[in-house]
């Protein structure tokens, strides 16, 4: 997922497009050596636990779980565990493509 | 104990009280209602135990001898028990919902009991419908009946116990049992629209009941699932800056759980 992540980041910076994650680690210096180490440089939210009170709201039943939100807040999809990188940006391109038109 | 509950029978009644008596007292004096409560579930276990007991015979004999296991095969233990779930029933309508499920092993044609199905679930609702227990039961006890009822009958019958029940608790059940099924993998958008209204029945005309409340948790839950719109929350991120979800509006967000651990 990380490396996928880091991709699209990459492929879509010009676009209304961002990653937030919902980070579930224990230790907060383990983490930032992963991170640095994997070069996640996106926004993460710290919880510090996998069971913190995000993931209760959104009804995360296991890790990951990946939510596609479109501009108007709306989540139009929900994978528990991690989509296909071929299936991830199909949705990605298809709410890029409906933001493109509502913004006509 | 025996000797205990005589004394205290027969003692007048500006006795002292003494400890022993206190405690002795209690059981005699809960013991007739607990039966009460216990006189189904003790009953149905009794005739499950022989049930399971006429099985393993019957198991034994279809080896050794064809004719007297055909011979018992037709005594099924549920005709021995039968008048006693009928005698019950007059106390604890509950009886009536065993009679439901064991009906079909009485002696008789299809039809027949067919009819005798029909007329139980008849008296579960004239006589039992502000019972607690038929708001969860009786919807039960019709759902485990689709052999023999056709869907649209058993969902007339939900409606005619919620209007039939003066207990808010049991019509409230009774409507999430109908809702329950309108919303089945291959449900209509009828169907669909249909259980959305009884949910918002159930909210507004049956507020505080058991089956309330799972509507808004279930309506609650359903913002977090694809095609709902989440509240906002705000986060700390890694770095220790607050943040909100609603910063992202107008973006395209993958929000993603997850974690190196």
């Amino acid at each position: 997922m990380i490396p996928h992540e880091r991709s699209l980041v990459e492929k879509y910076k010009d676009r209304p497009f961002a990653i937030v994650g919902v980070n579930t680690d224990a230790k907060k210096d383990g983490y930032a050596k992963e991170a640095l180490e994997h070069k996640v440089t996106w926004r993460n939210a710290w919880t510090g636990s996998p069971e913190n009170e995000l993931s209760r709201r959104f009804r995360v039943r296991g890790y990951p779980t990946v939510l596609l939100l479109d501009g108007t807040g709306k989540i139009r999809e929900k994978w528990l565990g991690a989509p296909t990188p071929k299936a991830l940006e199909k949705a990605i391109e298809e709410l890029l493509a409906e933001f493109g038109e509502s913004a006509k | 104990m025996l000797i205990l509950s005589f004394l205290l029978c027969v003692a007048p009644d500006p006795m002292p009280r003494h400890p022993l008596a206190v405690a002795a007292s209690e059981p005699t004096m809960n013991g007739p209602r607990q039966d009460a409560n216990t006189a189904y579930a003790d009953l149905v276990k009794e005739c499950e135990a022989a049930v399971k007991a006429w099985r393993d015979e019957l198991r034994a004999l279809s080896k050794s001898d064809k004719a007297k296991a055909e011979l018992l095969e037709k005594r099924h233990p549920v005709i021995a028990f039968w008048p006693r779930f009928e005698a019950l029933s007059a106390s604890d309508g509950r009886a009536l919902l065993w009679m439901l499920e064991e009906g079909d092993k009485l002696p008789g044609t299809k039809s027949q009991a067919m009819e005798t199905k029909a007329r139980l679930v008849a008296e579960l609702l004239h006589k039992h419908a502000n019972q607690p227990w038929a708001g969860s039961d009786v919807p039960r006890a019709l759902a485990r009946q689709r052999m023999w009822f056709d869907e649209a009958w058993v969902r007339a019958q939900l409606e005619a116990l919620a209007s039939a029940s003066q207990t808010k608790e049991v019509s409230a059940s009774a409507l999430a049992a109908l809702a329950g099924r309108l919303t089945g993998r291959n449900a209509t958008p009828e169907e669909l629209a249909r259980a959305k209204a009884i949910d918002a029945r159930i909210t507004s005309e049956f507020a505080g009941t058991s089956a309330a409340k799972a509507v808004a948790e279930k309506q609650a839950g359903a913002a977090y699932e694809k095609g709902g719109v989440p509240d906002d929350f705000e986060a700390t991120d890694t770095d220790g800056v607050k943040f909100k979800l609603s910063d992202y509006r107008g973006k395209v967000v993958l929000l993603d759980f997850w974690g190196f651990w």
